[in-house]
């Protein structure tokens, strides 16, 4: 959707959208691991009992399946603009400003989105780090152990373990975008009405299925809460007829959101 | 030349049946109260309405300018969204439809005449038929400086006709103005082209001088697949006047 006026908070979503589901060909083959369990995205998409939040959190770094074909080379979210990991090990009286993280297995990279000056959030506990918490420089360690190790994060401030559990989801973003992931998970979480929930994934999950299509564009218009999907055949460049791909789009005309937090600085 | 599925899923629409048809939405503006300024699309919103007389008349200009647009530009759906606060406009598209969907918070701002709308209208419509450079995270529409360059250098003038150049340069002061007005309401979110420099893109286009080079470094930023390289001027500028695929 263009706009008189855009943000780049706007932009930053629709871009990851558009852009990881453009090919199709390579969201087909994503595949996430949980408990031992691997579920391909479109497996999880045709799964009607499961909304997208629950999709978008089982599509997070800590579930990535590594490989060259499995997930992002980079190892982040599929679904959100971040890298979110689980906590392994709680700061401790010693290193009270330290957080642990494993790995999911097969992977000995740090997640491209966990660097210092990262933005963060705990999306179980917004208490967890105090205002002013940061990521310094070299505040991201190297990996222990190889594939499937560990990592730890050092920030300049104590995180307040009282607001902080064992398994806590910890979400890293960069470009100060830390509240657009609270954000959309409290729009999914709260302002989507289910039967829009089911539209969006039924639509994704159509096009994920069906090989003719090759990409999914997706757009947001404000207005009573609706969805509009719609799929186009293209056209060839030379003959200007009908070729066998389609193109799935995605409307979500949606009015404001309820989100209590702020808008992210930058 | 394109062929549609039917839509999908329990709860959609397939607006296909509407394409070529001027929506123009007329609605009884509603009391605007509760205003929330964390709106999910990050947009501003109004914070004072005019006077009845003022709506009025504004709600009169800018159904004048969506006919005009409409007759001129038949392959795009123009719609008014009155009884929203939101200070902006949109673009977007369903299958083949072209749609612009204009917001009443933005036809009541004070720091927008007719011409502002105008150039406005322009704008949105360059999305759908401004050419080449498309959005790299929205490949199916013109980027935000180019649809401002075809804004200025043909929409305005196939509207306005030798009018055109100094209600467009009226209109890139409005347009500045606005943005400055609004910045509060970011929040730090920052619009991806500055106002300085979108002031310079529809300074250029009415003036038929080329694409400044605010543009081009602001495009290869959001593009690096782009090498930095911006779309030959003659594409860049010209438009495609309906071809976005």
């Amino acid at each position: 959707m263009g706009g008189l006026i855009n943000t780049k908070g706007t932009q930053r979503l629709a871009k990851l959208f558009n852009n990881r589901f453009n090919p199709l060909s390579t969201a087909r083959n994503w595949t996430n691991t949980i408990g031992g369990v691997q579920t391909t995205l479109p497996a999880a998409f045709r799964n009607a009992s499961v909304d997208l939040l629950a999709l978008s959190d089982n599509f997070i770094a800590q579930y990535a399946t590594p490989g060259n074909i499995t997930w992002l080379n980079n190892g982040n979210d599929l679904l959100y603009p971040s890298a979110t990991m689980t906590v392994d090990v709680l700061p401790t009286a010693l290193n009270p400003n330290v957080i642990g993280f494993r790995l999911p297995p097969g992977r000995a990279i740090v997640p491209g989105h966990i660097q210092p000056g990262a933005s963060f959030r705990n999306l179980d506990n917004r208490r967890t780090f105090q205002p002013g918490t940061t990521i310094p420089g070299g505040g991201v360690s190297v990996v222990a152990g190889g594939a499937g190790g560990t990592f730890t994060v050092t920030f300049n401030l104590n995180p307040i373990l009282a607001n902080l559990s064992r398994l806590d989801r910890i979400s890293f973003g960069l470009g100060g975008h830390g509240q657009l992931v609270r954000r959309w998970r409290w729009y999914l979480a709260h302002d989507l009405l289910p039967e829009n929930h089911a539209a969006i994934r039924s639509a994704i999950s159509s096009a994920l299925d069906d090989g003719d299509f090759t990409q999914i564009i997706f757009q947001t218009i404000e207005d009573t809460q609706r969805v509009f999907a719609s799929a186009q055949r293209q056209t060839d460049n030379v003959n200007d007829e009908f070729d066998n791909t389609l193109i799935m789009y995605i409307v979500l005309l949606t009015q404001q959101t309820t989100a209590p937090d702020p808008l992210d600085p930058q | 030349m394109r062929g549609m599925k039917p839509s999908i899923g329990p709860a959609t629409r397939d607006l296909a049946g509407q394409q070529g048809r001027v929506g123009i939405h007329r609605i009884v503006l509603q009391k605007c109260t509760n205003v929330d300024h964390m709106s999910f699309l990050n947009w501003p919103v109004e914070e004072v309405l005019p006077s009845r007389r003022v709506q009025h008349q504004r709600r009169r200009v800018v159904l004048d300018l969506l006919d005009k647009f409409s007759r001129a530009f038949p392959e795009v759906t123009y719609e008014l969204r009155w009884e929203s606060t939101t200070t902006n406009a949109q673009a977007w598209r369903l299958g083949s439809g072209r749609y612009v969907r204009v917001y009443g918070g933005l036809v009541r701002h004070r720091a927008i005449t007719k011409y502002g709308l105008a150039l406005m209208l322009a704008h949105e419509t360059g999305h759908h038929l401004g050419g080449l450079p498309h959005d790299p995270a929205m490949p199916w529409m013109t980027w935000q400086g180019q649809a401002d360059y075809w804004a200025a250098s043909k929409a305005m003038p196939k509207i306005w006709g030798p009018r055109a150049r100094a209600m467009t340069l009226r209109a890139a002061r409005e347009i500045v103005e606005l943005h400055k007005m609004l910045a509060g309401q970011f929040e730090d979110d920052e619009p991806d082209l500055s106002p300085d420099c979108r002031y310079c893109i529809l300074c250029s286009g009415a003036r038929d001088e080329a694409m400044p080079s605010c543009a081009l470094e602001a495009f290869a930023l959001i593009s690096p697949d782009s090498h930095g390289s911006f779309p030959n001027q003659e594409l860049s500028m010209g438009g495609d006047n309906g071809r976005t695929d």
